[in-house]
């Protein structure tokens, strides 16, 4: 189980005033399922990722407020110590891009040997082996020699999952696994982390910008945009109907949703820049239904059934 | 039988004709054989010159002094001539070959231990640090290392000692430099992220990742150092600065032989091509060893 709870990120800059990038998301994640941070780039998802394993630090940014908790751990709490040690035995982490994860001087079996458990050589390559190929590496015995470059991409997105899951985790981040990869590859993955989820009970946090992508491995979703999780819930009611104006503009974003001839509909403006905020409802600037109330604070989270939403116009179009 | 497809098109691939194409093609070379042999040379020269000398690199003769080489009117006694004391040049060019050879390789042990400490420091915590110690390594670099030469000999006195480290002292803000971006280059790598989402703290990065991939840059480096250590050692004893005598330093032989241009042209000139072919193919190497181990120039 991952408890997060009004998680605030910054990030600094020099002398100037700390950027905000993530301003206090509410996630939970209970054990052996998935839920899905969307949202645009720049929005803090990835800072959000990153944050929970603790990798946002002085002097690049901080972690300012908030707790998170990892099964009855604090993780806020921990020492540095303490907290490696929850990353090399709690967390696996797969990267966006498998082609520059992994380093292209060491062979497969010494990047994944890093992170198995202490065992003998002969019983660690036998658990590598398995792994591996249940990852669907072919002929992981002789592939376990190979260097990084001998792989494709899809096959060097496996060794990382494989990196991920040697240590047997209890969390799994990924942070757009299949963004790098090309699209028949994608579905691959995909399914494998599902697999994975279910046969080793994960929890998991998919960091996507993708909402078909993440209807397609998670059960919940947290949309973020600004910094802030606008709406968040079961993933088939959000796709299915979504409260929040920019849920509903990401949805019809997407090709597959949108009518077949029709125009694209495309958010109009920019997401906001870190360095420049709006007081109130992130989305305001941008959103079809603002009206002056939304710039007077950020909105405070209602509950629609299942659904978290920040939004006073939540529902209405 | 020439393709069909290729009929109309004007063969690619020119027939390699002598030295124009050779140089051409010096990125492929397997081997350097040119740089490697005139290096190999002077380590052994180095290492075992004194006991293949003709003679005495400090024994005085006068009778015999200013002696042309062979070929120029000289003998197989001393082949490459004399100086103006009678001293055989090639025996002082196998002794000096020493000199710098020690001179040289502690200067760019030390000078690249030093800036690559710095370098990892500076590059891998940022921050204030990694302003104070570029602001340092600036200072370094825009002081003239003839000044800072003259400053400690005139305390210190000449010596290889005082040589080594005024050659340190100047030659590391250029490893400082070049490995300080290698080494911000190689952190933003993901695989150095990574390392830190499976608990690895900032020694591990260092030793597990980022120092073995900045090595090729890092030999490259030294390669290059090497040469320019050779020329600003054997400037300093131009200058009577370096080494001092009797031990012969191939910058002294060329400043003590300059007198004598117009009528005993060996006294320089020989000293001199020896600076130059070693300098020469310490580059060379350097040039190769950057084109073939080099994975940006290689995948």
């Amino acid at each position: 189980m991952l408890d997060v709870q009004g998680l605030q990120t910054i990030y600094l800059a020099g002398g100037r005033d700390p950027i905000p990038a993530v301003r206090g998301i509410d996630l939970h994640i209970k054990s052996g399922s998935a839920t899905a941070l969307v949202g645009e780039s720049g929005c803090g998802k990835s800072t959000a990722a990153l944050s929970i394993m603790r990798l946002i630090r002085r002097p690049l940014g901080d972690i300012v407020g908030g707790s998170i908790r990892l099964d009855d751990t604090e993780l806020l709490s921990l020492s540095q110590s303490a907290m490696r040690n929850v990353l090399l035995n709690e967390i696996g982490y797969v990267p966006q891009d498998p082609t520059v994860a992994l380093d292209p001087l060491y062979s497969v079996r010494s990047q994944i040997a890093d992170v198995c458990p202490p065992a003998s050589k002969l019983e660690r390559d036998e658990r590598m082996v398995a792994l591996l190929e249940r990852l669907g590496v072919i002929d992981a015995r002789k592939r376990l020699k190979s260097y990084p470059h001998e792989f494709s991409g899809g096959m060097r997105q496996r060794v990382a999952i494989a990196i991920a899951l040697a240590k047997d985790p209890a969390l799994l981040i990924a942070d757009e696994p299949t963004t790098a990869l090309d699209v028949t590859t994608q579905l691959g993955i995909l399914r494998l982390l599902d697999e994975m989820r279910r046969e080793r009970d994960l929890t998991m946090l998919f960091v996507t910008h993708d909402l078909a992508v993440a209807r397609l491995v998670c059960q919940e979703v947290a949309v973020m945009y600004g910094g802030i999780v606008v709406e968040t819930g079961p993933i088939g009611t959000i796709m299915d109907r979504p409260l929040h104006p920019y849920s509903r503009a990401l949805l019809d974003a997407d090709s597959g949703n949108a009518e077949p001839q029709s125009r694209l509909r495309a958010i109009p403006g920019q997401p906001p820049s870190l360095t420049a905020m709006p007081a109130g409802c992130p989305f305001a600037p941008r959103c079809p239904l603002a009206e002056p109330a939304c710039s007077d604070a950020v909105p405070a989270v209602e509950v629609h059934g299942a659904v978290k939403v920040r939004c006073i116009k939540a529902g209405q179009s | 039988m020439a393709s069909p497809l290729r009929a109309d098109r004007p063969s690619v691939a020119r027939p390699a004709s002598g030295l124009r194409s050779r140089l051409a093609n010096r990125r492929r070379w397997k081997y350097p054989y040119f740089s490697g042999g005139v290096l190999a040379l002077f380590v052994l020269s180095g290492l075992i010159g004194p006991l293949v000398a003709p003679a005495e690199p400090t024994g005085i003769d006068l009778a015999n002094a200013l002696k042309p080489p062979i070929g120029f009117g000289g003998s197989w006694s001393r082949p490459l001539g004399t100086d103006e004391l009678g001293r055989d040049i090639l025996s002082r060019l196998l002794d000096g070959a020493r000199v710098a050879l020690i001179v040289t390789i502690a200067a760019v042990v030390l000078a690249g231990a030093v800036g690559l400490a710095v370098a990892l420091i500076s590059g891998y915590r940022g921050g204030r640090l990694d302003a104070f110690l570029m602001r340092t390594t600036d200072a370094s670099m825009a002081f003239p290392v003839i000044l800072l030469a003259i400053v400690i000999v005139g305390i210190f006195g000449a010596s290889t000692l005082n040589v080594v480290i005024i050659l340190t002292v100047a030659g590391w803000p250029s490893y400082a430099r070049v490995l300080r971006s290698e080494v911000l280059r190689t952190k933003t790598m993901d695989y150095v992220t990574m390392s830190r989402t499976m608990g690895g703290n900032g020694r591990w990065a260092v030793r597990r990742h980022i120092l073995p991939n900045i090595l090729p840059t890092i030999l490259v480096l030294v390669s290059l150092q090497v040469g320019l250590a050779i020329i600003a050692e054997g400037s300093l004893s131009f200058l009577g600065l370096g080494v001092p005598p009797p031990a012969p330093s191939w910058g002294r032989m060329l400043s003590d032989g300059r007198k004598y241009l117009d009528e005993a042209w060996w006294l320089p000139i020989m000293p001199g091509i020896a600076l130059s072919l070693t300098v020469l193919a310490s580059n060379l190497l350097g040039d190769w060893l950057r084109v073939n181990n080099d994975p940006t120039t290689k995948r």
